[in-house]
């Protein structure tokens, strides 16, 4: 682990304690927001490359409302949270900000959010993956602004020689991985091995597939090694132990050279995957040989690990009114399509999928039918734990080194331990 | 000299020059990575060498549209000052503890060797509520005030200050010299190695200074160098590699620059106080 890491979560820790001790509960009170223009000072902290494209896009908005000054500040997306949670603790927090539906649950449990006025934004409007994420105690904090599903991706060239088309349950996933290598691919399938935080979340869109869940129904117990969870992470394990994955990568960024060079020929990713393999290997590369399709369906069905971006707007913020104005403006579904034109980002918002620049992309009709079902990782904050602490005993199974069973016990020990947080 | 002692230094140069180029091979990759746009970066097989060195345009980005210049501005300050009141503070506190006996002296030194112990993390929350009581925040100032003594600074100037003989200092006294002016005139001078380490030590530590000064800034004007790389360097769902390694050559050439100047001191400071 990273100096940076460690400071993260050391930060994260020390600013959540004092923020709870601290005593800031949540009050519930929601007014309704008028359509007049906003006014004043607008802060908003925004962490990843959105920060540096959102200013120039905002121009649009910024002259609807002309006695409005926006004042963006982009942050280092790792150390995102780290940087709320220290000015939630001390006071200096912004009007409004991006939450990362990742870590955004341990954001919340300090109470700063503000609930979404009545009449803002109708829920039904939003991905309900999406939406559920920010909705605490029945009383929504946040807006999604953007979503993404993982789907399965993979080499549309090799497939066609193999005479396959994308595989649609877990049995055809294992098939598909073996005729790749026949095709000469190293291997069949590239799986999450970061081991982190992040392969949690990767297991957990394969528990979903086969009915389970890390937490039960109602969210109070973690329900980590249940039967069903362990034969999920038995699934994932035997793709190594039959030779179809490697433990030791792709790990990241360099999913592109493997998948390029056939060292895999299929890999569960996010549709930002399209646009590495333009930059690295230019767009007539990505149309003849990538294709996408929803994750192969478990004994449950098709299932994504969902990630999202949600706007919440900060209870001690100056300018609150003029926050939710913005956060409506930019959840119309024309400013969303005009947002995915361009950043890039896929859009929250039903509707926006309907206009021709999403529409008209094959390669995206995979990615609207995951996000309907996609789902979220458990939105408690103790989650950066648990997962962190899941993802690393993952490389257990991985390499052999023990069972699922063994390693689903010892994480839901150790996650009785943490508890569910608040 | 004779053949066999020419061929072994031939051989102990060769393995020198191989494991100098292992080592500096990162760098250069970096350096030629700094000149290629994101899709050579990307692509499989990678190249060694970027395809036009004059490509120049992830430096014109991050000086043209991703205010480096603001950033290197404030790193400049918050370095330039947090390295003057090291220096001239530690040396003063070293100069008292090693040779201004005073009751509990012992103990003061104590207390800086235990500041050093605990870890930065730990006084992070708790010195974020002082910068906000003081109205420091989205300042300069609230970026240095933290580290504008560090105690390692202080211990580095007292250990030196030990090797002072006592009898030099005890001239002055007898000539009549006061305090401020042995320590000016007299001490200071000698010591010279162990300011140079200060100072270098210092520099680094406010140069490479990451977390605080993100925590403290309010809006990328008062960013530093490494937080503005971070922010940067972010593309979508991805790192612009390109800007990333840019950006790391234009952070990374004043320490090198200063390292070359000040090698000499460092070595010796290294040597006399048995610190890296």
């Amino acid at each position: 682990m990273s100096t940076n890491r460690v400071a993260r979560r050391a930060v994260l820790v020390g600013a959540s304690a004092l923020a709870v001790s601290l005593g800031l509960a949540a009050t519930v009170h929601a007014e309704t927001i008028d359509d007049a223009p906003a006014s004043g000072v607008l802060q908003v902290w925004i962490g990843g490359a959105e920060g540096e494209k959102l200013p120039s896009f905002l121009a649009d908005f910024e002259k609807a409302n002309p006695e409005l000054k926006v004042e963006i500040t982009q942050i280092p997306s790792d150390q995102f949270d780290a940087k709320l949670l220290t000015a939630i603790a001390a006071g200096t927090v912004p009007d409004l900000v991006r939450l990362y539906s990742q870590s955004q649950a341990s954001l919340m449990a300090t109470g700063a959010f503000a609930p979404v006025p009545e009449g803002l934004v109708k829920a039904e409007d939003f991905f309900p993956g999406a939406y559920a994420t920010s909705v605490k105690g029945g009383v929504a904090y946040g807006v999604p602004m953007d979503a993404y599903a993982t789907m399965f991706q993979y080499r549309k060239d090799l497939a066609d020689k193999a005479g396959l088309a994308a595989p649609k349950t877990w049995d055809e996933m294992k098939a598909f991985a073996k005729a790749m290598q026949g095709q000469g691919a190293t291997w069949g399938l590239g799986m999450d091995i970061g081991y982190d935080i992040y392969n949690a979340q990767g297991l957990n869109e394969y528990v979903h597939q086969n009915g389970g869940g890390f937490l039960s129904a109602d969210g109070t117990q973690w329900t980590i090694n249940s039967d069903a969870n362990v034969a999920a992470l038995d699934y994932w394990g035997s793709f190594f132990k039959e030779g179809l994955a490697s433990p030791d990568g792709p790990k990241f960024l360099d999913t592109v050279p493997w998948f390029t060079s056939n060292e895999i020929a299929g890999k569960d990713i996010g549709p930002w995957f399209e646009q590495w393999l333009v930059d690295a290997n230019g767009r007539d590369w990505v149309n003849a040989n990538l294709a996408t399709a929803i994750m192969p369906a478990g004994p449950a069905g098709s299932v994504s690990a969902l990630g999202s971006g949600s706007l919440a707007v900060l209870k001690d913020g100056k300018n609150q009114t003029a926050a939710w104005k913005l956060v409506r403006y930019l959840s119309q579904p024309e400013t969303q399509v005009g947002w995915y034109k361009y950043f890039g980002s896929l859009p929250a918002v039903k509707a926006a999928w309907d206009d021709p620049a999403i529409a008209g992309n094959g390669l995206l009709n995979a990615q609207r039918e995951a996000l309907q079902t996609a789902v979220d990782v458990p939105q408690v904050s103790t989650w950066n734990q648990v997962g962190t602490y899941l993802g690393q005993q993952m490389e257990l199974v991985a390499r052999g080194q023990a069972t699922a069973k063994q390693v689903l016990d010892d994480v839901q020990a150790f996650a009785e331990g943490a508890g569910v947080g608040n | 000299m004779s053949g066999k002692h020419r061929l072994r230094t031939a051989l102990l140069y060769a393995a020198l020059t191989l494991v100098a180029v292992i080592v500096l091979l990162p760098f250069v990759w970096v350096l030629f990575g700094a000149f290629k746009t994101q899709g050579e970066i990307m692509a499989a097989p990678g190249a060694w060498l970027p395809q036009d060195f004059s490509n120049l345009a992830n430096f014109a980005e991050l000086f043209e549209r991703r205010q480096f210049g603001t950033y290197m501005g404030n790193s400049l300050i918050v370095s330039a000052f947090t390295v003057a009141s090291n220096v001239l503070f530690s040396s003063l506190a070293g100069y008292a503890l090693a040779k201004l006996p005073f009751k509990g002296s012992k103990l003061v030194f104590g207390c800086i060797l235990a500041a050093m112990m605990i870890p930065y993390i730990a006084l992070f929350v708790p010195q974020f509520f002082i910068i906000v009581q003081f109205g420091l925040v989205n300042t300069l100032a609230g970026i240095i005030l933290p580290i504008a003594v560090m105690p390692i600074a202080v211990f580095i100037m007292r250990q030196f200050a030990d090797s002072v003989p006592d009898e030099l200092l005890e001239a002055a006294r007898l000539d009549g010299a006061g305090e401020f002016r042995i320590f000016f005139g007299i001490f200071l001078p000698l010591v010279g190695p162990a300011i140079a380490t200060v100072a270098i030590i210092t520099f680094l530590n406010s140069w490479n200074y990451f977390l605080w000064p993100l925590i403290v800034a309010q809006d990328q004007g008062t960013y530093t160098l490494p937080v503005g790389l971070a922010v940067a360097s972010q593309a979508a769902r991805s790192i612009d590699y390109g800007l990333l390694l840019a950006g790391a050559i234009v952070v990374l050439l004043p320490v090198l620059i200063l390292f070359l100047f000040l090698q000499k001191y460092f070595v010796r400071g290294v040597a006399v106080t048995g610190l890296k």
